[in-house]
C-alpha cells in the first residue's frame, strides 16, 4: 500500500511531501480516505514508513505507541508544546531535557523529530554540543504560527478563489486610481 | 419541445446584464442575495438539462447499462440530435461533477489547514500573526476566526484598523463564505455563470464594507483603510490588456464609500433599469426552472409508463 500511496501522490511537490495524511490519499480519483485516521489502513499505509511525509511521522510514531485510543492531536499542537518548553528553559537545551519537561508519553525520537521539523520552518536553531544538539528557540508561538499560515496560503496557488481576503489585486491602473481617490478621502473632513 | 430543450444550457447568457445592473444599483446585501440565488437555480437547472440529455440521448445505444425504455422514440423526437447531445452530454456532466467535487475538496482542506495553523494560539477569535506579508482574512468554521498580519496592521491607523476587523467580521457575520461557494459551484456547474461569480464577490465585499463603515461610524476611514491595504499589498503580477482594463474592484469599492451609503429598498420600482433587471432575473430564472422541470417531469410519466413498477 505504502507504494500505492506514493504511485497516487500529486506529483511535483516532492515524493514525500504532503502524500496521505490530512489530504486523502486518493487525490488523483477523488476519494477521500484519510491515511492517518483510523483502521487497519493506517498500520499498513503509514507503518510509519509510507509515504506519509515528514510531517507527520513523528505524531504517527507517537500514535503507534499504544495510544491509538487517545484523541489525536492536532497538528502543530506538539509543536506549539515543545516551542513553549523551548522557551521556558533558560539556555540552549537538548531534546532530552524537553522530553522530559513535557512529561508526557511522548517518545524520544518524536521530541527530536518536532524539533527538526521546527529547525526546516527556521522557528529554533540548534548547536552541536558533544555528541549531540542543544537547542534554542528562535521564533514565539506566534512566529510559529505566522510560518505555518504562509505555509497554507503560499500553497494555494489561488486563495482568492477560497479565502476571501480583505482586498484583492490591483490592476494595471489601479494604483493611480486609489492613490486618487485616497487624497479626496483624506484632504476632506471626516463626513 | 425542440430547441427548447437545451433552453437550461444557455440562459445564463441573459443574466450576465443582470449581474452587472444589481453590482452597480442594488444595495449590496440585495444584490449579493439576488444574484447567488439566481446563480445557484440556473447551475441546478442547467445541471438537471444535462443529465436528462444523457438520459435520453443514451439510453438506446449499445452498451449502456441504462434500460431502453428511458429512453422513447417519441421523448427522443423531442430533442434534436439526441444522440450526438447525449454522447456530448456525459463528458460534461463528468467535468462538472468532478470540477464541483474538487472545489469543494479545496475549500476544505485549505480552511482546516488555516484552522490548525492557528491551533497553537489561544483561542480569540481575532489572531495578528508577525509576518511581513500584508494579508487579513476571515476564516469561517466553528467560531470563525480573523487573521490579520503584522505586515499589514503596520501600515493602517488605529481607526482603520477598527474598519479591517469590523470588515472581516461582518464577512463572518453574515456567512459570506456561503454565497461565494454557492456562485463558485455554479460558475464551475455552467461556465457562462462566471460573470455572476465575478460579480457575487464584489457585491459580497461591498456589504462587509458597508456594515463594517457602519459600525467604524464612517464611510471614509474604510476606504482609506482599503485604499492602504491595496496599495501595500503585492501588486497583481501580469498587466496584460491595460488599455481595456476598466477600475478593478478595490478602486470601485473605495469610490463606491466616498459616495453617500446605498438605500435598501425592499424590491426595486418595475419602471427603472434596476427593476427590469429584477424582473428579468425572475423570469429568465423562472423559465430556466420550468424548462428543466418539465423535462424532468416528462421523464418520470416515461419512466413509469416504460417500467412496470
Amino acid at each position: 500500500m505504502g507504494l500505492w500511496i506514493s504511485t497516487m501522490g500529486r506529483s511535483g511537490t516532492g515524493p514525500r511531501r504532503r502524500l496521505g495524511c490530512g489530504y486523502g490519499i486518493g487525490y488523483g480519483i477523488g476519494i477521500g480516505i484519510r491515511c492517518c485516521g483510523y483502521g487497519i489502513g493506517i498500520r499498513y499505509g503509514c507503518g510509519c514508513g509510507c509515504g506519509c511525509g515528514r510531517e507527520e511521522r513523528g505524531m504517527v510514531r507517537e500514535r503507534h505507541d499504544g495510544s491509538a485510543s487517545r484523541r489525536r492531536r492536532g497538528q502543530g499542537e506538539l509543536e506549539g508544546l515543545v516551542l513553549a518548553a523551548l522557551r521556558s528553559a533558560d539556555g540552549p537545551v537538548n531534546a532530552g531535557w524537553v522530553q522530559e519537561r513535557l512529561g508526557a508519553d511522548l517518545a524520544y525520537t518524536t521530541v527530536v523529530t518536532i524539533l527538526t521539523r521546527l529547525l526546516a520552518k527556521g522557528a529554533v536553531t540548534r548547536q552541536r554540543a558533544g555528541r549531540s544538539f542543544v537547542w534554542e528557540p528562535a521564533a514565539d508561538e506566534a512566529g510559529l504560527a505566522a510560518l505555518r499560515m504562509r505555509k497554507v496560503l503560499d500553497g494555494e496557488s489561488d486563495r482568492e478563489a477560497v479565502l476571501a481576503s480583505f482586498v484583492t489585486a490591483l490592476g494595471p491602473d489601479d494604483e493611480q486610481l486609489i492613490r486618487a481617490l485616497l487624497n479626496e478621502a483624506t484632504d476632506e473632513p471626516e463626513g | 419541445m425542440g430547441v427548447f430543450v437545451f433552453l437550461p444550457l444557455v440562459l445564463p447568457l441573459t443574466a450576465w446584464p443582470i449581474a452587472r445592473l444589481a453590482e452597480q444599483h442594488l444595495h449590496p446585501r440585495t444584490a449579493t442575495r439576488l444574484v447567488t440565488a439566481v446563480a445557484g437555480v440556473m447551475a441546478l437547472c442547467s445541471t438537471l438539462c444535462l443529465a436528462l440529455l444523457m438520459v435520453v440521448g443514451t439510453a438506446q445505444l449499445p452498451g449502456n447499462p441504462l434500460p431502453d425504455g428511458w429512453s422513447d422514440p417519441e421523448v427522443r423526437a423531442a430533442v434534436p440530435f439526441d444522440e450526438v447531445a447525449g454522447r456530448a452530454a456525459i463528458p460534461a456532466l463528468l467535468a462538472v461533477f468532478v470540477a464541483c467535487g474538487r472545489l469543494a475538496w479545496r475549500h476544505r482542506t485549505v480552511r482546516r489547514a488555516a484552522h490548525r495553523a492557528l491551533t497553537a494560539r489561544p483561542g480569540t477569535p481575532v489572531v495578528v500573526l508577525p509576518d511581513e506579508e500584508p494579508y487579513a482574512y476571515a476564516l469561517p468554521g466553528g467560531r470563525g476566526r480573523i487573521v490579520a498580519s503584522t505586515g499589514l496592521l503596520a501600515h493602517l491607523r488605529p481607526a482603520e484598523r477598527r474598519a479591517l476587523f469590523a470588515h472581516e467580521r461582518a464577512h463572518l457575520a453574515a456567512g459570506h463564505h456561503r454565497f461565494l461557494l454557492v456562485v463558485q459551484l455554479a460558475a464551475r456547474a455552467n461556465p457562462f455563470l462566471r460573470p455572476l461569480r465575478t460579480a457575487v464577490v464584489y457585491t459580497a465585499e461591498r456589504w462587509a464594507d458597508e456594515d463594517a463603515a457602519r459600525a467604524v461610524g464612517s464611510r471614509r476611514t474604510v476606504a482609506r483603510a482599503i485604499g492602504r491595504a491595496a496599495l501595500v499589498s503585492r501588486p497583481s503580477p501580469s498587466p496584460t490588456f491595460a488599455a481595456l482594463a476598466s477600475p478593478g474592484p478595490v478602486p470601485r469599492r473605495v469610490a463606491a464609500l466616498l459616495r453617500p451609503a446605498p438605500v435598501a429598498h425592499r424590491w426595486p420600482p418595475a419602471r427603472t433599469a434596476v427593476g427590469l433587471a429584477a424582473w428579468g432575473a425572475a423570469v429568465g430564472t423562472a423559465v430556466s426552472a420550468m424548462s428543466s422541470a418539465n423535462s424532468a417531469v416528462t421523464m418520470v410519466l416515461i419512466l413509469r409508463a416504460a417500467t412496470p413498477l
